[in-house]
């Protein structure tokens, strides 16, 4: 019976007595959910689903942990059901913070036919349906096909992953919809022609394009750059070192946001910090000697 | 500091099992069956197997001593064969949660291997083990009669 392992709940500053003695309160309140998930008919379950339903308890007594923002000592010195009464509760309001981001990212969705952004979107609404709250909060019943910009950390688990994941997705939107949509098609064309049906981020040529734009001085929503404005932009990017070229598409990324409209919030930081992630791939076409697949022309 | 969790029965929870099982002898005295300290030991262990090699985790008093309070008044239950049979059962109905894939209750589950133990196996751990989850539900439903036992294609 090894399924467990590899499962952790943060401890730190318990003793390894307080450690022995929390294994003991986990494998009791497990014991006690899982009565509870088959409904007294099964005195055992499989390795798997013991895995899944300890892994389900640590999620949500972190969760409880955090909206009070408790020390772990509380793990061992407070009953443990009622720490995770306040883990779901938490998990709720924040299941409800979702939904609402999951409708505000269906309604700023850009006016673009990509199968993979529709799809998700769409499965992301059974999410509400399906998520298991009380039993297998960890899990995030939902395909999520659609790239971003930055992908979320394999470490959220269940709500907390998909709560990130639309927080992006609001994010490009709102960059995407700053942005004329004939415009942004023509880039998207230019960039992927199957950008309707292949597994891309719609948002990075348009974010580039338009940082490119920014560190010319250029006009940002004309998305595209001409020759001479990509001659110019090599010239101006290849003095600069990796942490130079990284701080560049920073602040040109802050620029493109502002005159999106983004503020200096979320969205702002969230694009900034994309921006500076495509640095090694403007190296690499500035080594080559051709930026044109990296800052795209709409010609 | 990150504290992995197992899903190893703690052990104070297992001497709680075996302490449970050596409670089962006083009930299972009148039926002229007991089982040692020895054979209840062997027993918990032959459990922990059990589950390891079904790959499950069991909760609770576990189903031990349900097999016991089940089994024990089974005209096929005999001293000298008692703590093996229980460990065969044990295997059994572990096998049948499986590959029944949970969706006999436990309780339904002992009732039909007892049936079926005590009816078309004619006592054999063996027999019982060789059927499928279908089968048992099947032969446990319907009426054996062990006069009409190559009638109904028995391998006894």
């Amino acid at each position: 019976m090894t399924a467990g392992e590899g499962l952790s709940l943060r401890t730190e500053g318990l003793t390894d007595e307080e450690q022995a003695a929390l294994q003991g309160r986990l494998w009791g309140l497990l014991s006690r959910r899982t009565a509870q998930y088959t409904l007294g008919d099964s005195s055992s379950v499989p390795e798997k689903l013991a895995g899944e339903l300890l892994e389900s308890l640590c999620f949500t007594l972190e969760e409880g942990l955090e909206a009070e923002q408790a020390p772990p000592r509380r793990l061992v010195t407070e009953p443990l059901d009622a720490l995770l009464l306040r883990g779901q509760d938490a998990l709720r309001v924040k299941t409800a913070e979702t939904e609402r981001l999951w409708r505000t990212a269906c309604l700023s969705a850009p006016d673009i036919d990509n199968i993979a952004l529709r799809d998700t979107l769409r499965s992301i609404g059974g999410f509400f349906r399906q998520y298991d709250l009380l039993f297998l909060a960890h899990q995030i019943p939902c395909d999520i096909d659609y790239q971003l910009l930055c992908p979320v950390s394999g470490e959220l688990r269940g709500v907390e992953y998909l709560r990130e994941y639309l927080r992006r997705i609001v994010a490009e939107n709102a960059l995407l919809r700053a942005f004329s949509g004939e415009r942004v098609a023509r880039l998207l064309e230019r960039s992927c022609p199957d950008y309707r049906g292949l597994l891309i981020n719609l948002c990075e040529p348009v974010l580039l394009n338009a940082a490119g734009l920014a560190l010319l001085g250029g006009d940002i929503g004309a998305l595209g750059l001409t020759e001479e404005e990509r001659h110019r932009l090599a010239e101006h990017l290849a003095p600069l070192n990796p942490e130079q070229g990284r701080q560049a598409l920073v602040q040109a990324a802050r620029m493109v946001c502002a005159a999106a409209g983004l503020g200096e919030g979320f969205a702002a930081d969230y694009l900034a910090g994309a921006a500076a992630e495509q640095w090694p791939r403007a190296a690499a076409a500035l080594a080559a000697g051709d930026l044109s697949e990296v800052f795209f022309s709409l010609k | 500091m990150d504290e992995q969790f197992s899903l190893e029965l703690p052990a104070m929870l297992r001497q709680a099992g075996e302490d449970a099982l050596k409670k089962c002898n006083a009930m299972t005295a009148r039926f002229g069956l007991t089982l040692t300290p020895a054979e209840i030991s062997e027993l918990a262990g032959r459990q922990l197997t059990a589950l390891r090699d079904t790959g499950r985790v069991e909760f609770g008093e576990g189903v031990l001593q349900k097999l016991v309070h089940a089994f024990c008044d089974s005209p096929y239950f005999l001293p000298d064969n008692y703590a093996e049979t229980l460990a065969e059962l044990l295997d059994a109905f572990y096998w049948f949660k499986n590959e029944s894939e949970d969706r006999i209750p436990d309780d339904e589950l002992i009732e039909q291997m007892r049936a079926v133990f005590d009816g078309r196996a004619q006592g054999s751990a063996e027999y019982l083990s060789g059927l499928t989850p279908e089968e048992l539900s099947r032969y446990a439903r319907g009426n054996w009669d062990p006069e009409d036992a190559d009638d109904m294609g028995d391998l006894f």
